[in-house]
């Protein structure tokens, strides 16, 4: 069994590697693919060998000490083309890795240069957040994070709960308070009023009830794991449902007009209130 | 910061769905392709995935790249 290689030898790898093509991944992220051609069973585009994900890290493309492509414009197809003019047919002369940021830079054998510039505040506050990874060859990547610098990854292993803890904070699913917030909020903007019921008998139960200004009623229920049940309420019905907790089973079909589901990751009291207008002229 | 978030959330549906890094990362380009052939998500006007669609997109492609039925 190969042993696993350290990251800056992995690196180093990318040396006399011809450059292939960017490509754009989802989130409007920068990927350098350079070597041979990888075709991967499920993705359209041809792949490479060795592919650099940028993620959110601050990128440049310099090409005869001109500056054509930064991060800080959309990548737009123009860009994406511009970029691989810029490199097209050039092979990897030199590889630098700028340890004070963890940084990386290319050095093209056309005079292009490459920099993948994290800012000092993003790597000092030493963060375990991924900056940018390298896919190599050889079942391992090479992951760049202001906690721990440079490491080589095996590629089968489980995507890290590291990665995700910005948007488990942002997601208001654990929160029905900000839901509850959110809801009133809405509300608030069309004129309804909102109610807590004051028991709970059952897990059923909804969790408010809005009523329109001519009097039409909407249940709102917050489903924030797999928990609901299947009662047939014949009023409206508002599911704000938690994505994450179980997504082959969330929210309830959305007959008869009588159901809106809403992820709860993607509440704005804008949604609440056009699902409230709709359910209320539906019932 | 769009651009931080659609990779966070996209990051949350890998670890969901418990995809290794390999798969995360074929997973963006994946999105990317539904965008580009027309399948857009209903997120905004640039056509991005609400959560609800990225976990609709993440078990089409776990079927695709592990062949499962």
């Amino acid at each position: 069994m190969a042993r696993v290689r350290d990251a800056e030898e992995l690196i180093q790898e990318l040396t006399d590697e011809r450059f292939q093509r960017p490509l754009r991944s989802y989130g409007d992220e920068l990927v350098l693919g350079i070597g041979d051609v990888l075709v991967v069973p499920g993705t359209r585009d041809e792949l490479a060998e060795y592919m650099l994900f940028t993620k959110e890290t601050p990128w440049f493309i310099e090409a005869r000490e001109e500056r054509i492509a930064t991060h800080k414009q959309r990548l737009s197809e123009r860009k994406l083309a511009r970029l691989h003019h810029a490199l097209h047919g050039a092979t990897v002369e030199r590889v630098h890795v700028i340890e004070e940021v963890v940084g990386l830079v290319l050095d093209f054998s056309n005079g292009g240069r490459f920099l993948l510039w994290p800012s000092a505040d993003t790597v000092s506050a030493r963060s375990e957040e991924v900056l940018w990874e390298l896919w190599t060859p050889f079942g391992v990547n090479v992951v760049a994070s202001g906690a721990t610098g440079l490491r080589s990854v095996q590629n089968d292993t489980l995507v890290e709960a590291s990665n995700t803890h910005g948007v488990e904070k942002a997601v208001p699913a654990a929160r029905e308070g900000d839901i509850a917030s959110i809801v009133r909020q809405a509300a608030k903007s069309v004129d309804f009023r909102v109610f807590e019921p004051r028991t709970r008998a059952e897990r059923s139960t909804p969790d408010l009830i809005a009523v329109s200004p001519t009097g039409d009623l909407v249940v709102i229920e917050v489903i924030t794991g797999y928990e609901q049940t299947r009662t047939e309420f014949r009023v409206p019905r508002l599911v704000l449902y938690d994505p994450t907790a179980h997504p082959e089973r969330y929210g309830l079909p959305e007959n008869e007009r009588v159901v809106r589901n809403l992820a709860t990751s993607d509440l704005t009291p804008d949604r609440v209130a056009v699902a409230l207008r709709e359910l209320a002229a539906a019932a | 910061m769009a651009r931080k978030r659609d990779l966070k959330e996209v990051d949350v549906v890998a670890n969901h769905f418990g995809m290794t890094r390999r798969e995360r990362l074929l997973f963006g380009i994946w999105l990317e392709d539904a965008k580009a052939s027309g399948d857009r998500g209903t997120k905004n006007a640039r056509g991005d995935f609400t959560m609800e669609e990225l976990h609709v997109h993440a078990s089409d492609f776990l079927a695709v790249v592990r062949g499962d039925s």
